[in-house]
């Protein structure tokens, strides 16, 4: 941003430099002359003026104790979408998610089987469940227990969240951690982040197609254009093609799903996915 | 004030400097006693950020439900590229620190404030509330005594600020003197409130000394 007449718009950084007092002499002098005639850079130094004040009012005190103790009792605990067995779910939910975090705790304590990055703590989450019917980036083989649908609350691990922070998850694996939580509003913006960063591979175009397509406002197209972008990448990506057909058959377009599904074939053939995809095949033809 | 807002202003003796900590933690991401100590010591600090942040860009949910799950961004920020914004951290005072979890704060709350606005854009639905308040803006209204609110823009409109600076006795701090009337006189700030920054090297007094000149000069 430019002052037409004052130069160069100040900094965040500039801004609280000025505050703390800590500028060079020209410098302070130069961001004084501007922020006099820049209306925009003085309501951002009067913002962070507000940010900065030590004055902490009773209102927003109790309102930290609150936030501090919520964040302690339950280390921020995931919304959970509702639904029409939501109770029952729910239920099903909470013992399963109290189980696995108990084997995640216990792999995380345990000195030798320390995940050692953020994208074994979501290959081990990965391994407790088969979150969808679509296929994630390096997922193995699991029957499908829950169907998709508004009703299906997913699993929340609010705990392991704090373990991921720590080692350093980047956009790929945060979007895949929200992903298996089926937490789409962070999954998607996530994953799109990791899709624009150079050298996105075929699995980030995979997983980002996963979410389009799993998501409540179910998005086919755009879920296909990314599969198709990771089998520009590397094609003989089969998480890909097994996605790409399923998404044909979620939209009826029964035809392509076929020649996907074999498409499928030719690159796996005997994997527990390629039994699947099989089945999928004959599905079609009766 | 809770714990461990106050906490990070009375360092305890033989504690970490906030500077160093900052920087420590950046270079051991997983060392879990570090983080325990950061967390301990700004945790607070985070959550009152960004519910100031959220509370001055005038959101009126319940705040409390979104802090916890900003100051999880918060933390990804921090650590994400192998922890590079903490470690190219250069500050050494307290207020820096503070000023830097400011800054991050405030970026976390403008992209969720932006990306609610992109979903709601796509819903097609503009609140009136947003309507109303325009653009987000850090303005506080104008309670000063000494001119009517209605008419101060109008008075500020004719007044040539480049001549109160040039015709202001104070040479070495003209600047800095104009920009503490438009925060007084534009931005709402008291001068005890103004006074509080060190960069302005001003007590409570003084600033009101100034203010009282210029406005002085200004109603000649």
């Amino acid at each position: 941003m430019r002052d037409k007449d004052h130069g160069q718009c100040l900094a965040e950084e500039t801004l609280t430099d000025y505050l703390e007092g800590s500028l060079d002499p020209v410098i302070k002098a130069a961001s004084e002359g501007h922020l006099i005639t820049c209306d925009d850079c003085r309501r951002r130094l009067g913002f962070f003026m507000q940010m900065l004040s030590d004055d902490v009012n009773a209102e927003e005190a109790t309102a930290v104790k609150v936030i501090t103790q919520q964040w302690h009792n339950a280390r921020h605990k995931m919304p959970r979408r509702p639904g029409i067995r939501q109770g029952r779910l729910l239920g099903f939910a909470a013992i399963a998610a109290v189980l696995i975090m108990a084997a995640i705790t216990f792999r995380l304590m345990e000195p030798q089987g320390q995940p050692k990055s953020a994208s074994e703590v979501v290959q081990l989450l990965l391994a407790q469940h088969r979150p969808f019917e679509s296929r994630l980036a390096g997922e193995l083989h699991m029957p499908l227990v829950r169907t998709r649908g508004e009703d299906d609350p997913g699993v929340a691990y609010g705990l392991v969240a704090g373990e991921m922070t720590r080692l350093s998850a980047d956009s790929h694996q945060m979007g895949r951690f929200y992903l298996l939580q089926k937490d789409f509003s962070r999954a998607i913006p996530y994953l799109e982040i990791a899709e624009r960063e150079v050298g996105a591979g075929a699995a980030v175009h995979n997983d980002l197609g996963v979410a389009y397509l799993e998501s409540s406002g179910s998005r086919p197209e755009k879920a296909r254009e990314e599969f198709q972008h990771a089998l520009d990448l590397d094609a003989s990506f089969a998480p890909a093609v097994f996605n790409l057909a399923l998404s044909y058959e979620r939209t009826n377009s029964l035809k392509e799903a076929a020649v996907q599904w074999q498409r499928y074939l030719q690159l796996d053939s005997n994997s527990d996915w390629a039994r699947e995809a099989r089945a999928r095949l004959q599905g079609l033809s009766r | 004030m809770p714990d461990n807002v106050g906490r990070f202003r009375w360092q305890k003796n033989g504690e970490t400097s906030a500077a160093d900590l900052l920087r420590e933690c950046g270079e051991k991401l997983t060392d879990r006693i570090l983080w325990t100590k950061f967390q301990e010591r700004f945790q607070g600090l985070i959550f009152l950020y960004l519910m100031r942040a959220l509370r001055i860009r005038r959101i009126q949910d319940d705040v409390s439900g979104i802090v916890p799950d900003l100051a999880q961004d918060v933390y990804m920020r921090l650590v994400q590229n192998d922890g590079r914004i903490l470690r190219s951290f250069r500050g050494t005072t307290e207020f820096s620190v503070m000023a830097f979890l400011a800054r991050i704060s405030s970026s976390v709350v403008q992209d969720y404030l932006r990306q609610q606005s992109s979903e709601k854009r796509r819903a097609q639905v503009i609140p009136i509330e947003t309507a109303k308040n325009g653009e987000i803006t850090a303005f506080r209204p104008v309670e000063s005594p000494e001119f009517d609110p209605n008419s101060i823009s109008s008075i500020l409109a004719w007044i040539d600020i480049e001549r109160i600076v040039e015709g202001d006795p104070d040479r070495k701090n003209a600047r800095r003197n104009a920009l503490i009337f438009k925060l007084h006189y534009i931005d709402g700030f008291e001068a005890g409130e103004i006074a509080k920054f060190p960069g302005f090297d001003l007590s409570k007094s003084g600033v009101e000394t100034i203010l009282a000149r210029l406005r002085k000069r200004i109603q000649k």
